[in-house]
């Protein structure tokens, strides 16, 4: 197995950065944020990534790996067998492993994806889903802790530069994990109306974990990432309201991601190219999402 | 031509944005919890306390010839049930404490943490600030930190919001009566008319200021309605609030018992006046004020405008109903 819990100082410098995007607003482009962040720090940058799926949806893990369909909830997703699966040696194991599976006691294996650098720790529907409806205190409790252990298990530290975890569309038990555990948070919103009180959503929760941690491990708030833009006065005047709030404009990442089919079209199963960072480099979409992922990135690995 | 359509994010949506991005930087760390022993903890000597049991009476045992023995017999009986859920649930709240050398200060938390020793526990959890609150910040902490405990009576929580006013007021230079309740909510958090209620508490009479400090009434809704109420009424509602009266049927009594309010007029040892808004007005009060002795100057300093004529007559004011300034 590849996380085993053993215990050794790790140098503050070779701590793994946890970057975080959430909202509690869905169709604010989580997940694709997530993938390009992901493919740029790995096919660009080299760095070792970790994908963490925390989304009920499965929309990032299946990206990356063939899910198979829950035969006991329909509408779920469960990850596929994993390569490293031997049945012969792993009689304590189904051979399927999940994010899902840190909630209850278990090991998470990360499966292997087509870009060498990049491993992901996918999600199952039906765990996830029973992991978000937790309401008992003391499980709870549990719950918003549990990743954060887990992100630093030596053997995770070791193993990767960067953990970037997908969240689901809410505030619940699952996203507040996500922010405990993290070292940094991204916030992409669309500049529209409930976009922007989804922003002061996540910023809610953003100021009450802020508070809790200590002044060494603090959570920074990487930007507010203006994304599926439009040039229309309703998105143009929103993100100049934005860029003008006192302590808030520092905050707006200075590159919208505009709307474009090449956007949706690369996470269609089979495309070709299968991530924006394989398009020409002179192409437009290539360049914006390389500009913003870069600024995003510098600040998250160069930052302390 | 069409009109061109404008968009901007409302103002209340961004002010509370603004102030969500301030607080996370003015309190970053603040509620941090981190486990600390017991033995570096230490009370605060300019924290006053309530409590005669001290860290040691509990680690080695009340003295016999104490002089607060019995007291703190008691003090230590009422300790138990907390301690049992300590020892079962564990601390719920952590206590609050700040860095003095190598010690740890309590702000708050000292029942829990004698609770904790009773149950054998060497460490606590504790809320670690850095530098020593300022005592404005100190009694504002208090009051969030007994805000949340259950068995907080209505006395305690007026003496609390009491001590908050007075630091306030002298920072500001004004009387703590003219503090007002939105300052008051601002300052802890409660809303303006519970800030409100506290406030007219305050200044109730002594014999209902008695009557919360024995808990014969014991809720800040009952004490704040009663306060209104005349003076000989007033002793009437709290003898049906100690007999467990609804501030739906104190509402019902003061009807019937108001009655003879028109034969009498209550006398009260508090006047509001109105607010005196020209410097003018100031002048001639202060003028006549001198005139008449009142004070301990002679004559009016013609030089005096603005802010400085405003806390001089303020301070006047105070120098006639205190004596000092």
């Amino acid at each position: 197995m590849l996380l085993l819990f053993i215990t050794y100082d790790i140098k503050e410098e070779h701590m793994a950065k946890v970057l975080v995007c959430a909202t509690n607003k869905g169709g604010e482009g989580k997940t694709t944020t997530s993938i390009n962040l992901a493919e740029y720090a790995s096919l660009i940058l080299k760095k070792r990534v970790l994908l963490i799926d925390l989304d009920p949806q499965a929309n990032l893990s299946g990206r990356y790996i063939p899910m198979d369909y829950d035969p006991t909830y329909k509408s779920g997703k469960i990850p596929p067998m994993h390569p490293d699966y031997d049945p012969e040696q792993d009689d304590q194991w189904d051979g399927r492993s999940s994010i899902a599976n840190i909630f209850y006691g278990e090991e998470a294996v990360p499966y292997p994806t087509s870009i060498e650098q990049l491993e992901l720790l996918p999600a199952h529907s039906q765990r996830l889903l029973e992991a978000e409806a937790v309401t008992k205190n003391e499980v709870l409790e549990k719950v918003h802790m549990q990743l954060k252990y887990f992100v630093e298990l030596p053997d995770l530290q070791k193993g990767y530069d960067l953990v970037i975890i997908d969240t689901p569309p809410s505030k619940g038990p699952l996203t507040i994990a996500a922010i405990k555990a993290a070292t940094h948070l991204i916030i992409p919103a669309q500049m529209e109306q409930f976009s922007i009180e989804g922003i002061y959503g996540m910023l809610q929760l953003w100021k009450q974990e802020s508070y809790k941690r200590p002044k060494t491990a603090p959570i920074t708030l990487v930007g507010i990432l203006p994304n599926k833009y439009r040039d229309i006065n309703l998105h143009k005047e929103f993100l100049d309201s934005l860029r003008q709030m006192p302590g808030i404009g520092n905050y707006v990442l200075p590159n919208p991601i505009k709307v474009r089919a090449v956007y949706s079209e690369i996470l269609v199963e089979g495309a070709r190219p299968k991530s924006i960072f394989e398009l020409k480099a002179s192409h437009v979409a290539r360049q914006e999402c390389e500009a913003t992922c870069k600024e995003i990135l510098n600040k998250v690995l160069d930052h302390g | 031509m069409a009109k061109r359509k404008s968009f901007s994010i409302n103002s209340s949506l961004s002010k509370s944005m603004e102030e969500t991005v301030q607080a996370a930087h003015d309190f970053s760390g603040q509620l941090f919890v981190e486990v600390i022993p017991i033995d570096r903890l230490e009370l605060d000597p300019e924290n006053p306390r309530e409590l005669h049991l001290s860290f040691q009476d509990i680690q080695q045992g009340i003295v016999a010839d104490d002089p607060f023995a019995q007291k703190k017999q008691d003090e230590l009986l009422s300790l138990q049930s907390l301690s049992k859920s300590i020892v079962a649930q564990g601390l719920i709240n952590p206590v609050v404490v700040y860095k003095c050398q190598d010690k740890y200060r309590l702000i708050a938390g000292e029942r829990r943490t004698l609770a904790s020793i009773i149950a054998g526990k060497q460490n606590i959890q504790a809320r670690i600030f850095e530098d020593k609150p300022t005592p404005l910040n100190r009694v504002i902490l208090q009051w969030m930190e007994n805000n949340e405990r259950e068995d907080l009576t209505l006395w305690e929580r007026v003496g609390n919001i009491g001590s908050i006013l007075k630091i306030y007021s002298n920072q500001h230079e004004k009387h703590a009566e003219r503090v007002t309740a939105a300052e008051l909510s601002e300052l802890t958090g409660m809303s303006i008319s519970q800030a409100a209620q506290y406030r007219l508490v305050l200044q109730a009479s002594d014999t209902l200021l008695a009557a919360v400090k024995e808990n014969k009434v014991s809720n800040l809704d009952k004490a704040a309605f009663i306060v209104k109420a005349s003076f000989q009424d007033q002793e009437a509602l709290i003898s049906l609030c100690y007999q467990g009266a609804s501030l739906k049927e104190l509402k019902a009594a003061t009807s019937k018992l108001f009655v003879h309010k028109s034969e009498e007029v209550p006398v009260s040892s508090k006047a509001s006046v109105v607010t005196v808004r020209g410097e003018k007005t100031m002048r001639v009060i202060l003028q006549a004020l001198l005139k008449a002795g009142a004070l301990k100057e002679t004559e009016l300093n013609p030089n005096l405008e603005g802010n400085a004529l405003v806390r001089y007559f303020q301070n006047a004011i105070n120098y006639i109903e205190k004596g000092t300034l």
